[in-house]
């Protein structure tokens, strides 16, 4: 049950940190390609005088400053009190405009955030690719975390296996082979230069995967399964 | 299995002349005169030069083929040295002579068929060892034997200086020192044949010393030498101790039975024999090389330094994801950009070809022939690129690495990462990639790739679909549109692979081995003769193809009446059409998915005669594609095209590997059954979707 629970959170815990590592990496690109993408039309120049008398007005007297060409369909109002503005954002256009209290118009220009936020995770493409993409971000969190959790607390009660097989030996530790587990590997190995009686070396022990072993000057990679029948003796680590 | 030197009457004419010609070498040796005509067999491991050794050799005068009875590549050439000619026969790279693979098993089979009047034995120099035990296969042999050892400068570069004249002495055949990549680099090579006398070529030279026998192979030996076998009694002995089930399996055949008996006892009293014949070994070459081997400072070797980036378990991949695709687009651009030019002048031309000829002849010309030969050049500028890339990647090594790398993965399909060489190669063709799976060592393992491999869309799809995408979406979408397909192909090729792996039985113990060759620079010339060697092949096979059937599609839409409307094609496409109503296009794209079963470059020719006929130029071809077809159903038939079953040779080539028609019909069942449901279901998402 437990090697289970290790075992398939491990799975998730790959799998999902390279959904985020995937969805992150895109998303800093569209960061930086995104604003190119979706130029905003002309936009009125700031200093324009706009009514603030009623948000009606705002937007009347906004529609009138708008050059020629340029259309606005604005999304929402938004008032702050701590700045004394008004910004007005268009969603479809991503667009917003900076009002101050006084009428004064103090900014226009493009709404980075909100075309970030409508158009990430591959949205420029299709709006639903978006949203099938973006949904998971949050609950890989999550998972993540509780996916880590026996992850962590296993890697620190997990013992060194004794350096009886070939994969338990370090990175750069010295060997005599001797032989094999079956004669068709051995006479695989052979070909390549891994003969009994041999010295060889282990170069490469990645995480997973095959390794490396220099015997003479000819590299041969292994599988760790075939590695771990190797028979062998050890002459320590080279200097 | 064959072996030639038993004196057994011919069967035929071939038997008959070769019977003939040994006793002709024979007449010669015993007589003293050395034969005006040599046959050399050039052998050896691979990455150790030896392709550019014979491409030096023979230059441009050599003649490919294939091994009879098998889909191993022959390549043979010939010079005429001293007034004599020499006729060097390349054998497939193999690492021993034990036939653990189908390239061993030709290259054994030929070095005993008695035609080889000499072996040159191609070593690397910086991999002494492993090299020496070849040769010392090479000795057991008797064969008369000529060291070429090979990529000296690499040798010192990693700090090892080798006395060729010390080796020479140790082994007691000539060792010729070379630098194989220089322009004049097999001059000694060449002095050395010209020289050679009838001493030379004598069978079992008399100076030559072999690793000292066990006492498990001295009483084989004598129990073969009773037998009087047409190969060697030690040579014979050493391979009944590796278990060699093609030697094991012929002797219990032809022996009789007492000695047979006599054979197995020893073999039982000896079950670790095989061991003791590699320590014997090991001794040898170790003693061997210490006398002819200088060891210098060891320097950091740049191999070590590239493959602390290029094996680092993170940017290591990383790296290898990002070069195999941008490797393969740069060969498709590069082609498309020479190629596609000529393909856009023969199109231009169709018109003017038919105004100047009216009628048939000039509708042949303009329709047919003239497209044909546009779109083949065009293909063979794709095809040549991208070889020339793969070839370049493999020319310095770092090919091996990505198999490496791809291990792991691979693992999850029940294969090793030898298997992402064939892999990749099925994304250029797929022909070449069920062939080139032979490296694949278990037989599981190869069945579990060659399902796999007509599910990756060769480099003939991918052009067809790069075309389509560009013709028939906007520019920004094309490309996506593209690699999204490639993407559907590569899933259903790894489900295809588990499915196989799942209901294969239990694998027994098998895993990589492989060698990391060290990292060199490539060898232009050697790159060049590979892409030659691959264009021929193209021009001998699919481009017949693809210029036959496209005369077959313009005289079935031009006759009987020299009108579309009421040609044959028009009858059989419409007699199809209800069945385009599923993926959302008409007849015409129905027959183009069809005659991609010759070659999959005809698709997009078949539709441009289709639409030609009534249009008069490439623009208005294009115009009218488009307009016979919705994006929905061009994402759906660019689906259809990547999936539709595998060509005609590759069918062939795949029936040959897989043994039979029985389980070659199931996967085409299979895959055609996908194709269309796949298709289908793209099209019915698309229209829902757009």
């Amino acid at each position: 049950m437990k090697r289970r629970l290790l075992r398939i959170s491990l799975k998730c815990h790959s799998w999902l940190g390279l959904y985020l590592s995937c969805i992150t990496l895109v998303w800093l690109l569209e960061m930086a390609f995104l604003p190119g993408m979706y130029t905003p039309e002309p936009l009125p120049a700031p200093g324009a005088r706009i009514d603030t008398s009623s948000v009606k007005a705002l937007l009347v007297a906004l529609r009138d400053v708008m050059p020629p060409g340029s259309a606005l369909t604005p999304g929402s109002v938004v008032y702050s009190p701590s700045a004394l503005t008004y910004t007005v954002h268009d969603r479809q256009r991503f667009i917003s405009i900076v009002i101050s209290e006084n009428g004064e118009l103090l900014s226009a220009g493009q709404d980075t955030e909100a075309l970030i936020n409508d158009k990430y995770a591959l949205g420029w493409i299709h709006p639903l690719l978006g949203s099938a993409l973006s949904l998971p971000f949050k609950p890989a969190f999550i998972i993540l975390v509780l996916t880590g959790l026996p992850l962590f607390f296993a890697a620190r009660r997990r013992k060194k296996k004794a350096c009886s097989i070939l994969p338990g030996l370090a990175q750069g530790d010295a060997f005599i082979f001797q032989g094999a587990s079956s004669l068709p590997v051995l006479r695989r190995l052979a070909a390549l230069g891994l003969l009994p009686g041999v010295r060889a070396v282990l170069l490469r022990r990645p995480s997973k995967g095959p390794l490396i072993i220099q015997a003479g000057n000819t590299r041969v990679a292994v599988s760790r399964r075939i590695a771990a029948a190797f028979i062998f003796e050890r002459v320590g680590e080279l200097s | 299995m064959s072996y030639a030197a038993e004196p057994i009457p011919p069967a035929g004419l071939a038997e008959g002349l070769q019977q003939l010609e040994q006793e002709r070498k024979l007449a010669m040796q015993t007589s003293g005169a050395l034969p005006e005509k040599l046959t050399i067999a050039v052998a050896g491991q691979p990455n150790t030069g030896k392709s550019t050794i014979f491409n030096k050799l023979t230059g441009m005068r050599q003649r490919v083929g294939n091994w009879p009875g098998k889909t191993v590549e022959r390549k043979e050439g010939s010079i005429i040295l001293g007034g004599r000619t020499f006729t060097f026969v390349d054998l497939p790279g193999s690492y021993a002579l034990t036939a653990a693979s189908l390239e061993e098993e030709v290259a054994r089979e030929y070095l005993l068929s008695g035609e080889p009047d000499l072996v040159l034995a191609v070593i690397n120099a910086a991999a002494l060892e492993s090299g020496l035990f070849f040769v010392a296969e090479l000795l057991l042999l008797g064969l008369p034997l000529v060291v070429a050892l090979n990529m000296v400068d690499v040798a010192e570069a990693e700090g090892r200086s080798v006395d060729a004249h010390v080796l020479a002495d140790r082994l007691g055949v000539p060792v010729v020192p070379l630098v194989g990549t220089k322009a004049d680099g097999i001059i000694p090579l060449k002095e050395v044949l010209t020289a050679l006398g009838c001493e030379d070529l004598r069978p079992q030279p008399a100076l030559v010393r072999l690793p000292p026998p066990t006492q498990a192979e001295e009483r084989l030996a004598l129990l073969t030498a009773k037998a009087a076998l047409p190969f060697p009694d030690r040579w014979a002995a050493c391979k009944l101790l590796e278990r060699d089930a093609a030697v094991t399996g012929l002797l219990e055949r032809r022996l009789p039975a007492g000695l047979w008996k006599s054979m197995r006892e020893v073999l039982a009293a000896f079950p670790d024999g095989a061991r003791q014949i590699y320590t014997r070994r090991f001794a040898w070459i170790h003693e061997t090389t210490k006398a002819a081997v200088q060891r210098g400072s060891r320097r950091k070797s740049r191999t070590d330094a590239w493959d602390n980036v290029l094996l680092h378990p993170f940017w290591g991949r990383c790296i290898a994801y990002l070069v195999i695709p941008l490797g393969l687009v740069l060969g498709v651009i590069l082609g498309m950009l020479s190629g596609g030019m000529v393909l856009q002048l023969a199109m231009e031309s169709a018109p003017a070809i038919k105004a100047a000829w009216p009628g048939m002849i000039g509708s042949l010309l303009g329709s047919a022939i003239v497209p044909a030969l546009g779109w083949i050049t065009a293909l063979l500028a794709i095809i040549a690129a991208v070889y020339a890339v793969f070839h370049f990647l493999e020319d310095t090594g770092y090919l091996a690495r990505v198999s490496y790398l791809m291990d792991a993965r691979l693992g999850r399909l029940g294969v090793d990462g030898k298997s992402a060489i064939p892999l990749l190669m099925g994304m250029l063709c797929n022909t070449v990639a069920i062939a080139g799976s032979r490296i694949v060592n278990s037989r599981r393992q190869r069945l579990i790739v060659l399902s796999m491999l007509p599910f990756l869309p060769c480099s003939g799809q991918t052009a067809v679909a790069l075309m389509f995408a560009f013709a028939l979406f906007p520019l920004h979408q094309a490309l996506s549109v593209v690699v999204c397909v490639t993407l559907v192909n590569i899933l259903l090729a790894g489900i295809s692979g588990r499915i196989i792996n799942r209901f294969l039985p239990s694998p027994e113990a098998s895993g990589l081995v492989m060698e990391l060759p060290l990292y060199h620079k490539p060898n232009f010339k050697t790159i060049l003769e590979g892409v030659r060697t691959r264009v021929l092949v193209f021009l001998r096979g699919a481009a017949g193809n693809i210029l036959c059937c496209l005369i077959l599609v313009w005289a079935v839409s031009y006759f009987p009446d020299g009108d579309i409307t009421t040609s044959y094609l028009y009858r059989f496409g419409r007699w199809l059409e209800p069945v385009g109503v599923y993926f959302g296009f008409d007849w015409r794209f129905i027959v183009a998915i069809v005659s991609s079963f010759f070659a999959k470059e005809t698709t997009a020719g078949t539709l441009a005669v289709l639409f030609s006929v009534t249009t008069p130029d490439k623009e208005a071809i294009l115009t009218a594609i488009r307009g016979a077809i919705t994006p929905q159903g061009a994402l759906a038939f660019i689906v259809l095209s990547n999936l539709y079953i595998p060509c005609l040779a590759t069918i062939s080539v795949l029936r040959n590997e897989l043994g039979g028609w029985k389980i070659t019909g199931l996967l085409l069942a299979v895959m055609f059954l996908v194709a269309l449901l796949a298709a289908a279901a793209t099209y019915a998402v698309a229209s829902a979707v757009l």
